[in-house]
């Protein structure tokens, strides 16, 4: 099986802007998006990017978790007991990708908060911009997978 | 983990066998992303597909195509699928409004959380979809022309067969418009989907009140990961 990534086509650069037919979307650099985390010794472990973004890497017990997107904005996340960040994407049959959103599913003790970071903005639909943050609540999951990190 | 890698996959043959994540299937060609298009066409008067012999390992030159006719009375579906790859175009001859198991699939190497979603879009901002084909018209009761099924969802829901005949209505099934109208390609309940092949089935419908239209839609995959 080949494991190798699909390129990210039709970027025309670090803006990520993307000409439609009816619309132009601006997305951020995926190259450039990632997390932080900091442990209570002070430790600070930095993720990759959003192909690879390192995130199962991570240990248990940080106390602080922070997203830093290629435009420069830094998106604190509010302590939780633990979370797992997904990647919201779309890939065309023609090799065409976008980025929409982070999901950061934050585990409260009746419920999961959910912040979705945006990750694109375009001139239709102008109600989101890049680094808006919406917060929605959902279930708590009938099963916790192991990509679920805790914070100490 | 990282995103997950998906290979998308067609069955050039007359043989309704599935496409294995680890064996593969000699029948199936991979489809190169960026290069190669999917064509629905045929159907027209004088068709270039009359008088053509029925075989699974039918190719045409590419840039061929065949204007459909709308249909006069009731609907039509468009009745030849073909896959253009350079300079041939490959008929998938098991995609359509039938009752076929495995013409198209999508395979996920590593790991998908929760569902993967088949979606249509104007184009690859997939941000749009008011194209003619997406839009669909009255008779059409305002939904897509473009018809889809998830496989194995549909046979899980219709007692271990493939529903015969189907529409966007049916369980397990979809009309592609956006990301408000879609097919979900994992078997409910679904968790996750880790190296596995999700098949669908694609179809597109004209009705008596269709504009005339040339549409290239973009199908894509919407999906979560960690």
């Amino acid at each position: 099986m080949d494991n190798q990534l699909p390129n990210f086509s039709h970027m025309t650069g670090q803006d990520g802007k993307v000409y439609g037919s009816h619309n132009t979307v601006n997305s951020i650099n995926p190259y450039n998006c990632y997390f932080v985390v900091r442990y209570p010794d002070g430790k600070v472990v930095r993720g990759k990017n959003l192909f690879d973004t390192g995130w199962d890497d991570i240990k248990d017990g940080f106390v602080e978790l922070t997203y830093v997107l290629s435009t420069g904005k830094i998106i604190p996340i509010p302590r939780f007991k633990a979370y797992l960040p997904l990647v919201e994407c779309s890939l065309g049959v023609d090799g065409s990708r976008i980025f929409h959103a982070i999901q950061v599913k934050c585990l409260e003790d009746t419920c999961v908060q959910t912040w979705r970071i945006i990750l694109k903005e375009d001139t239709i639909d102008t109600r989101f911009k890049i680094g808006d943050v919406f917060v929605g609540r959902e279930p708590l999951p009938k099963r916790m997978n192991k990509s679920w990190k805790y914070t100490s | 983990m990282a995103e997950p890698y998906l290979k998308f996959v067609y069955n050039h043959s007359d043989t309704d066998s599935s496409y294995g994540f680890y064996t593969g299937n000699a029948n199936w060609r991979t489809i190169t992303p960026g290069v190669d298009t999917t064509i629905f066409t045929g159907g027209g008067i004088d068709d270039w597909y009359e008088g053509v012999s029925d075989t699974a390992q039918l190719t045409l030159a590419s840039g061929t195509r065949s204007p459909t006719i709308r249909p006069s009375v009731t609907s039509f579906v468009i009745p030849y699928t073909f896959m253009e790859s350079g300079s041939t175009m490959y008929r998938i001859h098991l995609a359509g409004h039938n009752n076929n198991s495995y013409m198209f699939g999508v395979s996920v190497s590593g790991t998908i959380q929760g569902n993967c979603y088949l979606e249509a879009w104007d184009d690859f901002t997939f941000s749009t979809d008011a194209l003619e084909v997406l839009q669909g018209s009255t008779n059409s009761s305002n939904e897509s022309y473009v018809n889809a099924m998830n496989v194995e969802w549909a046979k899980a829901a219709n007692g271990g067969l493939v529903p015969y005949p189907w529409d966007g209505n049916t369980a397990g099934c979809a009309f592609l418009r956006g990301s408000g109208d879609r097919l979900g390609l994992g078997t409910p309940p679904v968790t996750n989907i880790t190296n596995e092949v999700l098949f669908f089935n694609v179809y597109i419908q004209l009705e008596t009140d269709s504009p005339t239209f040339h549409n290239t839609p973009v199908f894509g995959f919407r999906y979560l990961y960690t």
